[in-house]
């Protein structure tokens, strides 16, 4: 049949509905004859690309993606990376620019209790853009940029050109500024007082030289065996690689962690499971013991330390009247005081590596958790010798793994932020600044007044998922006058905004990264498929917002897509050929090679940290006020803060078990990180759910003797409750758990009964409506996302379908 | 024989059903369409498709429903909301998947085996739907495919026409067709895609019955 009968026939049925008049019923036609194919379909074929997960090729058929392959120099390739497509192609994808509903017929002055409840319509994109635009201004113009925030925070694409936030921050800069946020969700605490101490949280040591000379390696609050399959930049997954390494020596390893976790299950660990928040009492219990029985380093406390004699009359209680024992520190932490003491012996006897997760810091006085860990270090005297000390950073991604002889990409700018703007906010306390403009808070010795945000514009994060307690969040989100989000899926932070704009993923744009944390490698990142639905990239998007403003020819300096890419590209090997590094053409490695590897030196591979500092203190200081290693920091006394103390300390959290809340409350809530997902992303990826949710939620780990103590079967259905709020999830009964623990990972995402109600019940498993929001303290003011008890029961009421994924059908 | 094949209706009422059902799945209807319920000439559609014995209890539904409207441009903006709840994914609660794919696929996942046998489908019958920019197995493109192929098939007896609605019907439509319908029964508060869905699941169980028993 010819296309021409075809469609003569279209128009016989049209003619018939004219003749009907019937004419607007019907839409112009979607259907088009084969030859008018607009074209422009990706070729089939295996594409390149890179994530957070690893980096490999998308297999493209017909223009979809049928498959993942993980790249050769990927060594642990994981099921996060190979099941991305089920994430491409999740219907939880926004289509359309979509505003809100009241939004549309009131603009700033719509009623902003109705954000959450699903009232959206779908408008143009010159229509949103316009509206964003105008908001931009109108708010500028009545408010000043000081009233717009813009600092977004999350896991954005490892993409050094479609960085969304230098995209938003661009826009914004070019706009006159706008309030920025400062720290992280993971370091909040760390960043801040190890600076104070040894100058910032750093790596020990590489991992070779760990593998070659620590005799006995303490994981304290860290997994890396789980933490190491995701990563900032592209991960190739060398940790894991070295981690099974040093399994292979056979050497002993010990974790601290109320979960016998994938690392202690990895490495056949000796477990210690002290109460969760309770690390530091423990450290002190050890600590005594190495005081008492004189088997610290003396000489190392005296040439490469200050303050050990105030801290040492703490230990004592010489200071305060308490002996810091291993009985003392047993009653609190729920350790042996025997075992303590044995450990602090076995630390003595040989050379000890502490590798202390980000856990430890975030929670109630997170900042006293490294403190401490790096004062037992440096009384164990190893610090700065190579596999000996405290270490921050091996247990995530590819930190301690050694670094390439990488070139400078510099990437997408993001611009200058003008002066005279509001102090950037310590990003956990970016909700309560929205909620309390005008009200004084404290962070790293200086004292801030909350700016007054009108404007919140948010990329690439979910905060609607990583913020704590999660009812008070959504009546502070309640206060910004207009929220625009740039999303790729539904998630709830699209969910509360105003304004959506639908993102495409990385496979549906280009871009290229650099290869884990140590810059091993660059691999291009190249677009598979066409762009979803009407999604666009947040360049082409802030194109169009700087076009409206004014400004779009300084925004993309005359470059499109190809343009920026060539450009960072040639930035790179600029850099490249001043260091002689080898690098191929952008043509070349575009079309040809796309990926580059910069090698590992033989001297980066055996890297100490703080070596020189240990070889001559006098020529080498430490970035430390004194040049030296400070367990007491007369900075931090000055700031004269009661939450604080000027060394490390036992400061009672809010709650814990055996002390505050615990009464009401007697389980403490673990939040780790989870197995299958980067925080929230993947949660929509349902191709995982099979390997580890319960009935569509998230599981919900508790020991045997908990269970039974609560008639809870494995499998079963049980509400966790507080004070703050509660949420559904799914039993899981596993020997993992000490008694008096459940493990509920973060990420899980928030599926409120009742959307945009405070207080409704979370049908899925988002622990953060348990978790409470305060900061770590007035130093870092980081959050406090493990420091939460609760109960937990077997719920027996009728059970709610699941729908914050996909629809139900 | 089948009395409707037969009937001189046959050469309207389907294709114009399909269609009509396509544009109304298609996007938001605006003021200016919600008035073309309210003429002449679109009540006068609407009252020959009810002549459709299958269809006139839900067509019944559906001219009730359209003579409520009094306020075009308010009725026009819920009916915005209300297709943003349950097909633009704006409320967890409410969203009915306008994809085959969904419906078929391991995971429920959009852009799977079923949009490219569309594709496949729509370019052995000279077609395509790239111009748009929603997967080919979107519940509006079948429909409207349905709409050509029948009016084709109607106007010309080309039975590679007759072959193509047998295979769009038996081999998509009917394996997820029935399922959106009751969907959008169950979810829509808004009546309106309700009652449309009650329309195109008679239709759909009447063109079951049609190739049950045909002719």
């Amino acid at each position: 049949m010819s296309t021409h009968s075809f469609f003569a026939s279209r128009r016989s049925v049209l003619k018939g509905l004219t003749a009907l008049g019937a004419g607007t019923l019907i839409a112009p036609a979607l259907l088009r004859p084969a030859h008018a194919a607009v074209g422009g379909m990706m070729a089939d074929g295996d594409v390149i690309n890179g994530s957070h997960y690893g980096f490999g090729y998308a297999k493209v058929e017909g223009g979809r993606i049928v498959g993942m392959t993980a790249h050769e120099k990927d060594h642990v390739p994981n099921k996060m990376f190979e099941t991305l497509p089920d994430w491409v192609y999740s219907p939880t994808r926004i289509k359309y620019p979509m505003v809100r509903k009241g939004f549309l017929q009131n603009g700033h002055e719509s009623d902003r209790t109705e954000r959450g409840k699903g009232e959206f319509v779908r408008v143009s994109w010159e229509e949103a853009l316009d509206l964003v635009a105008a908001e931009l201004k109108r708010v500028k113009e009545t408010h000043g940029n000081g009233s717009i925030y813009g600092g977004s925070y999350g896991w954005k694409t490892p993409g050094l050109f479609h960085n969304c936030f230098n995209n938003l921050y661009r826009t914004l800069n070019l706009h006159g500024g706008f309030v920025n946020d400062v720290q992280t969700y993971s370091t909040g605490a760390i960043r801040v007082i190890m600076p104070y101490v040894n100058g910032g949280p750093t790596t020990s040591s590489t991992w070779p030289a760990i593998i070659e000379n620590t005799e006995l390696l303490v994981f304290w609050g860290a997994n890396p065996a789980l933490n190491c399959r995701i990563g900032w930049k592209v991960p190739d997954h060398a940790g894991l690689k070295y981690l099974n390494d040093f399994k292979a020596t056979g050497k002993q390893t010990i974790v601290v962690d109320p979960i016998r976790n994938d690392t202690a299950q990895l490495l056949e660990s000796d477990w210690i499971a002290p109460r969760q928040g309770t690390d530091v009492a423990m450290m002190l219990g050890v600590a005594h013991t190495l005081l008492e029985e004189d088997l610290h380093d003396k000489a190392f406390l005296a040439d490469y330390c200050v303050g050990f004699e105030e801290f040492s009359a703490y230990l004592t209680g010489e200071s305060d009247g308490t002996a810091k024992t291993a009985d003392w520190a047993s009653e609190i932490c729920g350790v042996d005081a025997e075992q303590i003491r044995e450990l602090a012996r076995l630390m003595a006897s040989k050379r000890t590596m502490i590798n202390m997760g980000w856990s430890i810091q975030r929670q109630h006085h997170g900042e006293q958790g490294p403190w401490m860990a790096f004062t037992l270090a440096c009384m164990l005297g190893y610090t700065a010798l190579p596999g000996g000390g405290a270490d921050f950073q091996i247990h995530y991604a590819n930190y301690g793994t050694p670094k390439g002889t990488a070139p400078i990409f510099p990437g997408f700018p993001a611009g200058e932020t003008p002066e005279g703007l509001p102090a950037p906010i310590p990003v956990s306390r970016v909700p309560w600044v929205m909620g309390n403009a005008g009200a004084e808070y404290d962070y790293d010795g200086t004292r801030y007044t909350a700016p007054d945000l009108r404007l919140v514009y948010w990329v690439g994060g979910n905060p609607m998922h990583h913020h704590q307690d999660r009812n008070k969040h959504i009546e502070y989100w309640q206060k910004p006058e207009t929220i625009i989000v740039n999303e790729i899926n539904w998630t709830q932070t699209a969910r509360f905004a105003d304004i959506v704009l639908p993102v495409c993923t990385n496979f549906e744009k280009n871009d290229m990264s650099m290869v884990s944390e140590q810059n091993v490698g660059i691999v291009a990142m190249k677009q598979a498929i066409e762009p979803l639905f009407e999604s666009k990239s947040d360049f082409e998007i802030f194109a169009e917002i700087s076009k409206r403003l004014g400004f779009e020819r300084e925004f993309t300096e005359g470059r499109d897509e190809a343009g920026w890419l060539e450009h960072i590209y040639a930035e790179g090997l600029k850099d490249a050929e001043k260091k002689g590094v080898e690098m191929p053409d952008f043509e070349t490695f575009w079309n040809e090679t796309f990926y580059q590897e910069f090698p590992v030196t033989e001297a980066a591979k055996y890297e100490v940290t703080h070596a020189s500092f240990r070889e001559d203190p006098l020529l080498n200081p430490i970035a430390t006020p004194s040049g030296m290693f400070e367990i007491y920091s007369r900075r931090i006394e000055g700031y004269n803060y009661d939450d604080c103390p000027p060394h490390p300390a036992w400061m009672e959290p809010i709650e814990r078990l055996g002390g505050a809340m615990s009464d009401k409350y007697p389980l403490h809530v673990n939040t780790q990180h989870p197995t299958y997902r980067l925080h929230s992303q993947l949660d929509n990826n349902t191709a995982l759910h099979d390997a580890y949710k319960v009935q569509g939620r998230e599981p919900m780990y508790i020991s045997p003797a908990d269970a039974e103590a609560r008639g809870i079967a494995d499998g079963d259905i049980v509400r966790i409750f507080n004070d703050r709020g509660q949420c559904l999830a799914g039993a899981v009964i596993s020997d993992t758990l000490s008694p008096n623990h459940i493990r509920l990972s973060e990420g899980g995402w928030y599926d409120p009964a009742e959307p945009g109600v405070i207080g409704t019940l979370c049908k899925q498993g988002d622990v953060n409506v348990l978790a409470p929001d305060i900061g770590t303290s007035s130093l870092a003011q980081g959050n406090c996302g493990h420091t939460i008890l609760a109960e937990v029961e077997k719920y027996t009421g009728d059970v709610p379908s699941v729908t914050t994924y996909d629809p139900v059908v | 024989m089948d009395t409707t094949i037969s009937s001189e209706c046959v050469v309207d009422f389907r294709p114009t059903l399909y269609l009509w059902l396509s544009s109304l799945l298609k996007r938001e209807p605006s003021p200016e369409t919600l008035a073309g319920y309210r003429s002449a000439e679109g009540r006068e559609m609407l009252a020959q498709l009810a002549t459709v014995p299958e269809l006139s209890e839900s067509m019944a539904g559906m001219i009730a429903l359209s003579e409520s409207w009094s306020d075009p441009d308010g009725t026009s903006l819920d009916l915005a909301v209300a297709f943003a709840r349950l097909f633009l994914g704006a409320d967890r609660h409410a969203q009915v998947p306008v994809y085959e794919s969904v419906y078929t696929s391991e995971n429920g996942r959009i852009c799977q085996e079923a949009t490219s046998e569309i594709a496949a489908l729509l370019q052995d019958h000279g077609l395509n739907a790239d111009g748009w920019s929603e997967p080919a197995d979107h519940i509006a493109v079948e429909l409207e495919f349905l709409a050509l192929l029948a009016d084709r098939a109607n106007t010309t007896g080309d039975p590679h026409a007759e072959q193509g609605q047998h295979a769009l019907l038996t081999r998509h439509l009917f394996l997820w067709g029935p399922k959106f319908c009751d969907l959008c029964i169950e979810r829509d508060t808004s009546g309106f895609y309700a009652a449309a869905a009650r329309v195109l699941k008679s239709a759909l169980g009447r063109e079951q019955r049609r190739l049950i028993r045909p002719n």
